[in-house]
């Protein structure tokens, strides 16, 4: 049975500056991104991909385009509508993790639940259970100052995790880590999307994670170059 | 904006107060002081045209003066007068004043252009703290002639800086008075009284005995004047009143008009008072909204973060416009109480001045005013920065911030 798809992004293009000053860092790439996938968008730097990322998570406007979740363009959203979309159908995962300093990891993770229902026991246990399931339940008290860098990106994985979104976003989850720490990351998003289904998009560029990956979009100067599949 | 979403900012605010308490310290530091700069100068200067005002009550005006409508005529038959007005509420003191234009001799040829003062000294010590700031020598008594009492302004030896002309003379030595209408007398300085505002020195006083010697035409049944001291200035209206009632053929004054002369000292002072209190707040407005401004740029990455896991913009500016509450809140309530100890400490050391010791004065209303203003401030500032802010693209929040 074919699967369904989840994201489709269609003619995506991405210009910054006028004129002469005038770049244009993604250049009108098309690709579908089908539920369940683990899927990576690799290319060298600024071929792109995180602008593809942050256009995707509607962090940016894109120039034109499309991009569809689900049945629905979510381009022309208005800004609390945008914010929904953030909330309830994407966790989206930084690579260099920004977790809120004031807050400690228990309540980072828990945040985005807060506007649906307040801190009731039930966000407190599931943000915990979480955080058991990362080894990170005796950390969850401590301020992102006081985690590693391996620790605030599972943190920052939790955070996406709790809002159980229909797909993580995640730009360079590995990049600021040491190999083990990166290596217990991918083995953790390859887990949730075997067990829960998760679509997960990552931005990859390292070929020792390559295996992880259903297929593996290459983006570059702003153009998919090749689609490879697993 | 439902309760959850209203609790999810009142949460961000809360951990932003406790997480960077030190910055905020300071932050509700620079806001009180803005705080206390719009009071203590306005206080100061209202403080110092209530004083300016005080002197001329307690010295010579009262607060309530009857005079003739024609300029040189007299108040006709002032003792029986005077008599009926007692008889009217609130008097702490009643006298009458004749005032004769006299030229003062020292016996060095040394002389002053004077305004002399015929009162009934134990009158006059009912309505004026004159009899009490006797410097050298004592107060006029009764029946007692040729004795005068003069302001220390007269007198050079009562003063270190010689701004005017003034007598060589000390106590029981002779003066000579002249003037174009009487002979010449001699009379002996009985007295010397001494202020902090030197406005009221300029003055001469002697009693009726000694004006019926050298003015042969002085009639005590007749005065210029008539001064009544009320317990306090809020029943100088009501006494203006019943003397209204009285249907007497006299001009009714109240202190603050008869002031008049001094009312461009007191305006000015009451100008720059208010003057100084509005850009107070203005310059106080400015700075919480130049340090909210910072302290909430400083938090523009945060800002982004929160938005990009998909927490509406409103909550992020609802969140900042109760932290600028907060901020002002608390910048008020350490403006208040550094200002009350101000005011204390002013109240034990006051401010020398040549008009007297000054304590900065500021009613609740004051306090109110600049309370309110700055909460105000601090709300609208931390409204439009805030906005400014959410405003922004996120990516450029989170990554340039």
């Amino acid at each position: 049975m074919a699967k369904k798809t989840i994201l489709s992004v269609k003619n995506l293009v991405r210009t910054y500056g006028v004129g002469r000053a005038k770049t244009e860092a993604v250049k009108g790439i098309s690709f579908n991104v089908e539920e369940g996938e683990f899927v990576a968008l690799s290319g060298p730097s600024g071929s792109g991909k995180s602008t593809t990322f942050h256009q995707i998570a509607l962090l940016d406007n894109p120039t034109s385009g499309t991009i569809t979740f689900g049945e629905k363009n979510i381009i022309n959203l208005d800004e609390d509508s945008k914010s929904d979309f953030r909330l309830k159908k994407i966790g989206y995962i930084f690579q260099h993790y920004e977790l809120l300093p004031e807050l400690t990891a228990i309540e980072n993770i828990y945040l985005p639940l807060m506007v649906n229902g307040g801190i009731t026991p039930e966000v407190r246990q599931k943000a915990e259970k979480i955080l058991r399931d990362m080894s990170l339940l005796e950390r969850k008290d401590h301020y992102p100052a006081e985690l590693s860098g391996g620790e605030q990106q599972r943190i920052a994985i939790a955070r996406a995790l709790i809002k159980e979104p229909e797909i993580i976003l995640a730009d360079e989850p590995t990049a600021n880590l040491d190999s083990l720490a990166g290596i217990k990351i991918m083995e953790t998003l390859k887990e949730l999307n075997k067990k829960k289904g998760i679509t997960i998009f990552v931005i990859n560029h390292e070929r020792a994670f390559e295996k992880y990956f259903d297929r593996i979009i290459l983006l570059k100067d702003g153009r998919i170059e090749r689609i490879d599949k697993k | 904006m439902n309760k959850n979403e209203i609790l999810t900012a009142l949460f961000i605010t809360k951990k932003n107060i406790i997480k960077n308490r030190n910055s905020l310290l300071f932050t509700i530091l620079i806001i009180s002081l803005g705080f206390i700069s719009s009071i203590i100068i306005y206080g100061v200067l209202e403080s110092g045209a209530k004083l300016m005002q005080e002197n001329f009550i307690e010295t010579n005006l009262g607060h309530v003066i009857l005079e003739p409508y024609e300029v040189g005529s007299k108040i006709e038959g002032v003792d029986s007068l005077i008599k009926s007005i007692k008889t009217l509420p609130h008097i702490s003191g009643i006298a009458k004043i004749t005032k004769k234009s006299v030229r003062l001799y020292d016996s060095k040829e040394n002389y002053i252009d004077n305004e002399v003062y015929i009162v009934s000294p134990e009158d006059f010590s009912e309505v004026s703290i004159i009899d009490n700031i006797i410097k050298d020598g004592s107060w006029l008594n009764k029946g007692e002639k040729d004795k005068i009492v003069m302001g220390c302004m007269n007198i050079e030896n009562c003063n270190e800086i010689k701004a005017f002309d003034m007598l060589e003379l000390n106590i029981g030595e002779p003066i000579r008075v002249a003037s174009n209408d009487y002979p010449i007398n001699t009379l002996k300085l009985q007295g010397i009284y001494d202020h902090k505002f030197i406005q009221v020195e300029f003055n001469s006083y002697i009693n009726e005995e000694t004006a019926k010697n050298i003015f042969p035409d002085y009639d005590s049944t007749k005065a210029d004047q008539i001064i009544i001291l009320l317990p306090e200035r809020a029943y100088t209206q009501e006494m203006i009143d019943s003397l209204s009632l009285m249907n007497l053929d006299l001009k009714i004054s109240g202190w603050k008009e008869k002031s008049s002369k001094y009312s461009s000292i007191f305006g000015s002072f009451s100008i720059i008072g208010d003057l100084s209190f509005i850009i107070g707040v203005i310059v106080s407005a400015i700075s919480i909204y130049v340090v909210l401004y910072i302290s909430i740029l400083n938090k523009k990455t945060q800002i982004g973060i929160i938005r990009a896991i998909g927490i509406k913009s409103k909550i992020v500016s609802l969140s900042y416009l109760f932290l600028s509450f907060f901020l002002g809140i608390t910048g008020s309530i350490l403006g208040v109480s550094l200002t009350l100890l101000l005011i204390k400490y002013f109240y034990f050391n006051p401010l020398q001045t040549g008009i007297g010791d000054l304590v900065p004065n500021a009613n609740y209303k004051i306090f109110l005013t600049v309370s309110i203003a700055v909460i105000l401030a601090s709300v609208i500032s931390g409204y439009i920065v805030s906005k400014k802010i959410t405003k922004q693209n996120i990516i450029n929040a989170i990554f340039h911030g």
